[in-house]
């Protein structure tokens, strides 16, 4: 089994590495204490840093954080959206999810087609070489707080394809994946089962924050 | 007791015990920095004043009742889906806040899911809501940015417009226009401005496509829906929602039973109906966010809050779509006494979307070149065959109106 990445690579978590824009870049340095020669951009952030930090002297950030944090992360967790993407045989669990049997939108599921509007994505099938720059780009286009669920054997480790020549071990070898799900393939309860210990992970470990930078 | 009046009675009452006093009270504390133009306190005294109050008041109680019902709408149209295909829907019930408590407290958190999804899942637009404000804003590198921005404030604001544009009867109105129904014609017609723009900001070629649908659906169908219209105008002899409904509810057929316009104007109720469900872009019509052919259609490129923002739009749309075609064709609020006219009208609006949500989950979409032979070749001359038929009934056969005994004033 070749290892492409390594499983808890700190440089893969989110928010580690931030991009710069060029708006960022140009205000690296505003002119200090004169705020009638800044730009409208600027200004912005000179009002924010001010706004920030006189919440931080305060004490007001921790208060407010303290009653939005378990709000939002309530919003969060409770309302999922997932991204509509199938690669084998376990997206037709997905669908069996979906269907009248085991209805998956009890949780409040609801399937969106464009990656902007998503917060969870499941690697659901084994990704092959071809696929991964592909699902990378769909991960990193999901907009922040977001998820990952690797549903299945080939999602976790590569499963029955783990030795093959085209087939990346595990999807967690160059995303973050916060819910393992085994099955082969993975049964619709046990996706929604996945989905609630999603939902506690989110409450237990990843507040949802407000004033944040 | 109006709406209006109502809100005179409260603006009299908070300016006399609140508003003026404090202004009196801010403008003794600093003299220098009163306005020059007059002071607030003795403006708000005025008649001028009071009303301009009380006017603000009244768009704000409708603009209220209006999202009230679009959250209705909304988890209407999730529930009755699932229940058509055998399902039960969201189930987020109110016993879920005990975790927010837990969470507010910092107390042990409990794990009690089956409680969670147990209710009746009206929790759920709230929470979709609320997610959405914490979501990130991402503007893709190459959309135009301003333009990008612009679409989503466009087309939300275009739509609440709408909420305080149609009155839920004669007494709870937020706005009496003479115009009033080509006001809200031409509100309806500016959102497609912010779905073209926002579908060419995003630099994404299936935005483009579904921006470019949504104006080719437009060109087909205001057409017939405003000749359509025209036959009601003709009937009533004006815009104003208030004298369609008094002249429908006068209009009497044997026994003194009102006949609606709906039945003389059968044609044009069935044209308007098709071209209003195209207007609001809902499932038969819904060309250009066709999820199975571009992915999300123009909101391909938006997240969090602008997503939500178009989301709540549509909804909106639809419920100010159905609101305009209860006053022209179904006799607005008008119906048997013990009843109150509001929930008359509320009741014949929840109607038709009922119909619309059976519609979204009964019948597939139609492709481009179906809609514009649709538009032009059927229901254009359709409507023109109804406003023939009005025109003959109203002007061309005079004891018509005495059958119908229409108003003297027109």
């Amino acid at each position: 089994m070749s290892s492409k990445g390594v499983r808890g690579n700190p440089s893969l978590r989110r928010g580690v590495g931030s991009k710069t824009t060029d708006s960022e870049k140009i205000m690296e340095d505003p002119p200090a204490g004169d705020w009638l020669a800044l730009r409208s951009d600027q200004l912005l952030k000179w009002i924010d840093d001010a706004v920030y930090n006189a919440a931080e002297a305060t004490g007001m950030r921790e208060v407010v954080d303290r009653v939005t944090r378990p709000i939002f992360n309530y919003a969060q967790r409770f309302s999922p959206h997932p991204l509509h993407f199938g690669i084998m045989c376990c997206a037709i669990e997905m669908g069996q999810a979906s269907a009248p049997d085991h209805d998956i939108d009890r949780l409040g599921l609801v399937y969106r087609s464009s990656p902007r509007q998503c917060d969870i994505l499941i690697v659901n099938g084994p990704v092959c070489e071809k696929l991964r720059p592909k699902l990378k780009t769909l991960y990193e286009q999901m907009p922040e707080p977001k998820w990952v669920i690797a549903m299945g054997e080939c999602a976790i480790s590569g499963g029955p394809y783990w030795d093959s020549y085209s087939v990346v071990a595990g999807a967690d070898t160059f995303m973050p994946v916060d819910v393992y799900i085994p099955g082969c393939p993975v049964r619709p309860e046990a996706l929604m089962h996945g989905f609630l210990t999603l939902q506690k992970k989110i409450r237990e470990k990843e507040p949802g924050m407000f004033l944040r930078r | 007791m109006s709406l209006f009046s109502f809100c005179k009675w409260m603006a009299e009452w908070t300016a006399q015990k609140m508003l003026i006093p404090i202004f009196e009270f801010q403008e003794g504390l600093f003299p220098p920095f009163t306005n020059p133009a007059g002071s607030i306190a003795d403006w708000l005294g005025t008649d001028g004043g009071i009303t301009t109050l009380a006017w603000l008041y009244a768009v704000n109680i409708a603009f209220a009742v209006g999202m009230t019902n679009l959250i209705l709408v909304i988890h209407l149209e999730r529930k009755i889906a699932a229940r058509i295909q055998d399902r039960r829907g969201p189930m987020l019930s109110f016993r879920s806040f005990r975790e927010l408590g837990e969470d507010l407290a910092g107390s042990a958190p409990s794990w009690k899911f089956k409680e969670n999804y147990a209710g009746i899942g009206i929790l759920q637009n709230l929470a979709d809501g609320i997610k959405a404000i914490a979501k990130e804003l991402i503007v893709p590198a190459k959309a135009d940015k301003f333009l990008f921005t612009m679409g989503p404030i466009i087309f939300i604001s275009s739509s609440v417009f709408l909420l305080v544009l149609f009155p839920l009867s004669d007494r709870f109105a937020a706005s009496s226009a003479p115009a009033g129904l080509m006001v809200i014609m031409a509100a309806f017609s500016i959102a497609p401005i912010g779905v073209l723009t926002s579908g060419w900001a995003s630099n994404n070629k299936y935005s483009m496509i579904g921006g470019m649908r949504s104006a080719a659906q437009l060109m087909s169908y205001e057409i017939p829906l405003l000749l359509s219209m025209a036959g009601v105008f003709l009937m009533a002899g004006s815009y104003d929602p208030v004298v369609i409904v008094e002249q429908q509810q006068a209009s009497s057929w044997f026994f003194g039973i009102p006949i609606w316009n709906f039945i003389p104007q059968f044609i044009g109720f069935i044209v308007f109906m098709i071209c209003i469900l195209a207007e609001v872009e809902r499932v038969p019509f819904d060309l250009p966010e066709a999820e199975a052919e571009l992915v999300e259609g123009w909101t391909t490129e938006y997240s969090g809050i602008r997503y939500m923002f178009f989301l709540m739009a549509e909804y909106i749309r639809g419920f100010a779509g159905a609101a305009v075609a209860t006053i022209l064709f179904l006799g607005g609020w008008a119906g048997p006494w013990p009843i109150p006219p509001e929930i008359w009208f509320l009741t014949k609006v929840y109607l038709i979307i009922i119909f619309w949500i059976f519609i979204r989950w009964s019948v597939p979409r139609i492709r481009t070149d179906q809609i514009l032979e649709l538009g032009w070749k059927k229901l254009l001359p359709l409507s023109l065959i109804n406003l023939l038929i009005v025109i003959f009934m109203v002007e061309i056969y005079p004891y018509f109106s005495e059958i119908v005994s229409l108003p003297e004033v027109f």
